[in-house]
């Protein structure tokens, strides 16, 4: 399980709500450029230090939040790479 | 000077828009959407917050479907050319403005589209039995920018419903002013600057779930950038380009005192407003009043010619008094046709905003008075 997940978005729009969201639920994230590794749709993601991907899924779409993917970031032989569950 | 012209563009603009403008150009000036600096970020927010704000006028959840764009007339094309396909038949009232009537024109003249009027004024020619027809498109102004007249658009929107044909709203001259429930309609297009009070260059439309206009323009927006094909997603799809993130910033102050005043009560002191000036207005023999003189049937303009004055002739002499209104035709002929005032070339509009006085209705009563006295 990764320590940090970074969550993507469609619209500038959504990643702003989401980070409204986040901010109301005292997440510890911040708004990030996207990283290069990912197929970018909005310029922005949000990066979260919580470790609960299918919780932070849950929250998204009780919320109605409409990300685009959630990746952790894995390290593999000191190599970091996104991997992408929802 | 006393400013009659709010039909046209809303003056003086809602406390702290022009505060908002100036602090945007000066303190946050980055673009939007685009980059995750502070500044970027904050300009992304200002749209965001925006957009919460009119969702919440419009009475709508759904936020991203509402698009900014810089008036009416741009979301009234998106809108339309989105909608109306080669072939099809469109219902419209006999009210409408240009922004309307010439996108409309243009589509009959481009694409065999065919174009149907219906009359508020005569019986013959009622929606209703338009409506039965069952056109393809409706298209319908919440209220005349020529004599306020508030049109029946929630009973058009609900009985199209049952035959399950789309309805644009053109809310140019209402939103902000009468309650506009953005669920009841499948497109709503407004401007920023008039009802809203916020800067010109601003507007926008909300899309109904489910409806997926094309864009009317392709660019950049700063999502999909790897992609040289149009985001489908909205509100991107539709807001390519830099936006007028100044006015915007302006228009969010604009619709917070919108919402704090609460447009009930805009309305309220419009109407009185409005009936002060008509009361004031049926005293003067020479006038005639184009519309009705019920202010709860109006959403702020008054047409009026006089007896004894050509339109030009009355519009010089109240420039000259310094009260600001609109002479001629008002970017509607249609509506001028319907009211029988097209070929004498128009009327005089005045069109009073929430912020024009008592003080200021009485002063135009008398200087209209004064002016017929002495011919």
């Amino acid at each position: 399980m990764a320590d940090k997940l970074v969550v993507t978005f469609g619209s500038t729009h959504q990643a702003l709500k989401a980070e409204d969201i986040f901010k109301e639920l005292q997440l510890d994230f911040e708004l990030i450029p996207i990283p290069r590794e990912i197929s970018a749709e909005c310029g922005f993601a949000l990066l979260v230090n919580y470790n609960d991907t299918a919780e932070i899924k849950k929250t998204c779409d009780k919320k109605k939040i409409r990300f685009s993917g959630i990746y952790e970031i894995q390290i593999n032989d000191g190599e970091k790479y996104y991997e992408k569950y929802y | 000077m006393i400013y009659l012209d709010n039909a046209a563009t809303s003056f003086p603009k809602a406390p702290g828009v022009s505060e908002a403008v100036k602090d945007f150009l000066d303190n946050t000036g980055a673009n939007a959407g685009r980059s995750s600096y502070s500044q970027a970020r904050q300009s992304s927010r200002i749209i965001y917050q925006a957009r919460k704000l009119l969702a919440e006028i419009l009475q709508v959840t759904d936020e991203e479907r509402i698009c900014f764009t810089m008036n009416a007339t741009q979301a009234l094309n998106i809108a339309i050319k989105g909608l109306v396909k080669p072939g099809m038949t469109v219902l419209t009232s006999g009210m409408e403005h240009n922004s309307v009537m010439r996108p409309l024109r243009w589509l009959e003249s481009n694409s065999q589209v065919k174009i149907n009027q219906f009359s508020l004024l005569n019986d013959a020619e009622r929606w209703q039995q338009k409506l039965a027809e069952k056109p393809d498109v409706i298209i319908v102004s919440a209220a005349s920018n020529v004599n306020g007249m508030i049109l029946p658009f929630e009973e058009i929107a609900r009985n199209a419903k049952k035959y399950r044909i789309p309805v644009i709203l053109d809310a140019a001259q209402a939103l902000g002013t009468l309650p506009i429930n953005g669920n009841d309609f499948d497109i709503v297009c407004f401007p920023g600057h008039k009802g809203l009070l916020g800067p010109m260059g601003t507007g926008g439309l909300y899309i109904s779930p489910g409806l997926e206009p094309e864009s009317l323009f392709q660019g950049g927006t700063g999502s999909r950038s790897s992609e040289e094909f149009q985001p489908e997603m909205l509100p991107d799809r539709m807001e390519s380009g830099t936006a007028n993130i100044p006015g915007i910033a302006g228009l969010k102050a604009a619709l917070e005192f919108v919402l704090k005043t609460g447009i009930n009560e805009i309305q309220r002191q419009k109407q009185h407003i409005l009936s002060l000036l008509i009361d004031g207005l049926v005293t003067i023999n020479e006038i005639e009043i184009h519309g009705s003189l019920d202010p709860t049937l109006n959403a702020g303009a008054i047409s009026i010619t006089s007896s004894t004055m050509t339109i030009s002739e009355l519009a010089l002499v109240l420039d000259r008094a310094d009260i600001a209104t609109r002479m001629g035709l008002h970017c509607a002929p249609a509506a001028h046709k319907t009211l029988g005032t097209f070929e004498q070339g128009g009327t005089i509009r005045l069109s009073p905003g929430y912020f024009t006085t008592e003080f200021e209705i009485a002063e135009t009563v008398r200087i209209l008075k004064e002016i017929h006295r002495g011919r």
